[in-house]
């Protein structure tokens, strides 16, 4: 670590051209128009190769080396295997449909025949009936047959197992082999990338930590994201040189409460204020009740109103720029405290620069209705160049070739939850 | 054939760069490299040759060699890239970017403008050819699907009396016809109001219970169910789906799900020349069942006197839902409808019991018809 202070930090560049990332886009959205989608592993290979050859370290490119088949293949793999998961999902959902629909018909009858009854019964006893419906649901699943009631809660607990599977569980396994399949495919100076560990397990790793955020209502959030982050990073190689990170939880968690109590304050002000308010249109409600100003009392009533709602939304902003602030901060760690032997990072991203940046990408996409996407993609790169450098000398390296197999899957997975994760 | 130069070279195994002397020759390139006064020569066959990247925009050319992973030449000068080049199989060269010029791209972007505009005005514009030639197993299948999308869990009506009473309208109406014996007709449960009836793709028309307990006579429901005959035997209900898919098929595939090509289908209406050629053909099947077409007409005017029904619901109105459209329709059908000896097509006890044909009813069934010309 040492040595890598004393030397002066090497600049990332990117040079890569807007002109050409149109000519990209150009020819992947009007292909991919022509092949009905299948185009797309193509173009997406196309544009990456040229994004990441504009990359230069020490004047030295990066370079991309995955092959559009790779991805169509791996998409069509995962496909395949979720389609077979899915089965029981698709099986249980429609044993839950058939049930549900009975238990409709049989509510219906049920309250046909209640309606028959109370245009017999008279008003004094129909007080005691209605009192006997509220439970109508549970007379409903009664009547259902036991085998019926059973085939409906284990139908449920498949579907509700299936969809945490698919959203809680699989959306992780899918950002592992995406990056997996990342870094193998990325070289600089002919040295290749190499990934160990497992989706599966990453899998598990990032539902269990999903869960913690909700049990601890959020407060988990700094070290899910660290954590996380470091079972994937450490498992990535440059070359034979495996990575090393070493999080700081305590300054990660500091950011995170200060972000939540800004959050905190702000809805507490903005309570203040409505109360206050709320005590003040009282008054005035009052006011108008005894007087015959009640107009005057009606504008100023709605003037309290667009205040109030104004306030809100201030509020609403301040939270989400907090949060820019923990998002940037998480950003450094995750560069600061990354090395690969004696090459470390260094980063100087903060949160107005992350908003700035984001903010900006999203507009430029909302305004130019997607066609500024080359604009986006330049953005990004030139960002990150502008904030994350090399430390350590790298021409005394002793990093060699990587020795670990290919990853042959593609992107799978990510590929149909649409990921798109990036490499830097 | 023998010429040299310098470049720069990364061996794949470390991440040092190498200043190395590069020999072409007629079977590859030598690379030779010299490292503390000792000499070493890398040959790379020409087979194995690879261009990982080409000199564009002042950026080096980059060649690699399949048989060593990794490692890379870095090529400063074309005119040195462009000695290698012919050694070089076309399948070996790689490249970041568009190698095409600008002119290529908008010639291809233009191209593919062309071809969708050619989708979505092409393909309404040849609509009633097409339709008249798309597999009829893919218009039933269709058909079934509009029929479970539109009218979805109903039950179809199917009391034997009045099942036989409906076959003796059809037999009389499709009599001499395509659609002869080769049309499935189901009437579906509905509220009184729901007075509506509606031919899909496959020689499906589905009836609505409502409509029969509107109409005054087994007459005015013939009217209607000739007129829906008549957009069968046009192929109609196709043509109307591939004029309107024609526009929101890319869209619906683009951005859309089978639901929302499901309500495409549903929310389908016919042209206004569709209605008038439905309306002849109504009167002409009217007429060779020596049925009088009169009452066709009086069930129009019956609808149309009335303002409680809403007549955009209903597909026979649907196009003509403005009142004098509905008039210019009325004296069409009266135009065409000639004076001759007329009965009625279903006996009074066959029509109270095509009234009740809903006391018993069972899930939809559809059958098979053949191909109509």
């Amino acid at each position: 670590m040492k040595n890598q202070e004393m030397l002066p930090a090497q600049p990332i560049v990117y040079d890569g051209r807007l002109g050409e990332q149109y000519k990209i886009f150009l020819l992947n959205v009007f292909l991919g128009v022509i092949t009905l989608g299948i185009y797309h592993y193509w173009g997406k290979t196309r544009q990456r190769r040229y994004t990441t050859s504009g990359f230069l370290l020490m004047n030295d490119r990066f370079e991309y080396t995955g092959y559009g088949i790779e991805l169509f293949w791996g998409f069509i793999k995962a496909l395949v295997i979720i389609g077979i998961l899915s089965i029981p999902f698709f099986y249980a959902f429609s044993s839950m449909n058939k049930i549900t629909h009975k238990m409709e018909q049989l509510e219906q009858k049920q309250a046909t025949a209640q309606h028959a009854q109370s245009l017999e019964v008279p008003d004094s006893k129909k007080k005691t009936k209605s009192k006997k419906h509220s439970s109508s649901d549970d007379d409903v699943w009664d009547k259902l047959s036991s085998q019926e009631q059973k085939t409906f809660v284990s139908a449920s607990i498949i579907v509700f197992g299936y969809l945490v599977f698919y959203y809680a569980y699989l959306p992780f396994a899918a950002i592992f082999g995406s990056l997996r399949y990342r870094v193998t495919r990325t070289r600089w100076r002919g040295i290749r990338g190499h990934m160990t560990g497992s989706a599966i397990l990453y899998g598990f790793i990032g539902f269990f930590h999903t869960l913690l955020k909700i049990i601890t209502l959020g407060l988990w959030i700094p070290f899910a994201d660290a954590m996380t982050y470091k079972y994937k990073i450490k498992k990535i190689f440059f070359g034979s040189q495996q990575a090393s990170f070493k999080p700081e939880y305590g300054k990660l968690f500091g950011i995170h409460l200060l972000t939540i109590a800004i959050g905190v304050l702000l809805a507490a002000i903005v309570g203040f204020i409505v109360s206050l308010l709320s005590m003040h249109t009282e008054n005035i409600q009052q006011a108008t009740e005894s007087t015959e100003h009640i107009a005057a009392g009606l504008e100023e009533l709605q003037k309290i109103s667009s205040v109030t709602a104004l306030i809100f939304i201030l509020a609403v902003i301040m939270i989400f720029f907090a949060r820019f602030w923990y998002r940037a901060a998480f950003i450094r760690m995750k560069y600061n405290n990354l090395s690969f032997g004696d090459i470390g990072f260094h980063c100087t991203m903060t949160g107005w620069g992350l908003f700035k940046q984001l903010c900006g990408n999203f507009f430029i996409l909302i305004f130019t209705l997607g066609l500024g996407l080359p604009i986006v993609i330049q953005r990004r790169q030139k960002f990150f160049c502008k904030h994350v450098s090399v430390t350590g000398d790298i021409e005394k390296s002793p990093i060699l070739q990587a020795t670990g197999e290919k990853d042959k899957s593609g992107e799978g997975l990510s590929s149909l939850f649409d990921l798109n994760i990036g490499l830097f | 054939m023998t010429s040299s130069f310098t470049a720069r070279f990364f061996d794949g195994k470390t991440l040092r760069p190498f200043i190395v002397s590069v020999d072409i020759s007629s079977t590859g390139l030598n690379i030779i490299m010299n490292e503390n006064d000792i000499q070493s020569t890398l040959h790379w066959e020409s087979s194995t040759l690879q261009v990982m990247e080409r000199p564009t925009h002042g950026r080096p050319a980059v060649i690699g060699c399949k048989n060593a992973p990794g490692a890379r030449l870095i090529i400063e000068k074309e005119s040195d890239y462009l000695a290698i080049l012919p050694l070089v199989q076309q399948k070996n060269i790689k490249h970041s970017g568009v190698i095409h010029s600008w002119r290529r791209v908008w010639l291809l972007v233009l191209a593919t403008i062309l071809l969708l505009t050619g989708l979505l005005w092409g393909i309404p514009l040849a609509a009633p050819i097409i339709a008249k030639i798309i597999p009829h197993s893919w218009d039933n299948a269709l058909g079934q699907y509009v029929i479970g999308e539109m009218v979805p869990d109903a039950e179809e009506c199917v009391y034997p009396a009045g099942q036989k009473a409906l076959e003796i309208m059809i037999s009389k109406l499709s009599k001499n016809t395509p659609i002869e014996n080769n049309v499935d007709v189901k009437v579906i449960q509905s509220g009184e109001k729901d007075i509506n009836a509606f031919a899909v793709p496959g020689n499906y028309i589905v009836i609505l219970s409502g409509l029969l307990s509107y109409a005054d006579n087994p007459d005015e429901v013939a009217g209607v169910l000739a007129h829906e005959m008549g957009h069968v035997i046009k192929h109609h209900p196709s043509e109307g789906i591939l004029r309107k898919m024609g526009i929101h098929l890319i869209l619906t595939g683009a951005f859309g799900s089978s639901a929302d090509y499901a309500s495409e289908l549903i929310h389908l209406k016919y042209t206004r020349e569709n209605e008038q050629q439905a309306d002849d053909m109504a009167v002409s099947l009217l007429k060779q069942a020596k049925v009088n077409v009169k009452h066709f007409e009086r069930f129009f005017e019956k609808i149309a006197s009335e303002g409680n029904i809403v007549e955009d619901n209903i597909e026979i109105f649907q196009y003509f839902s403005d009142h004098p459209g509905l008039l210019e329709r009325i004296q069409h059908i009266q135009k065409n409808a000639t004076l001759m000896k007329t009965e009625p097509i279903l006996t009074h006890q066959q029509w109270q019991d095509l009234k009740n044909i809903c006391k018993k009813k069972v899930p939809i069934e559809f059958k098979n018809q053949k191909e109509i010309q």
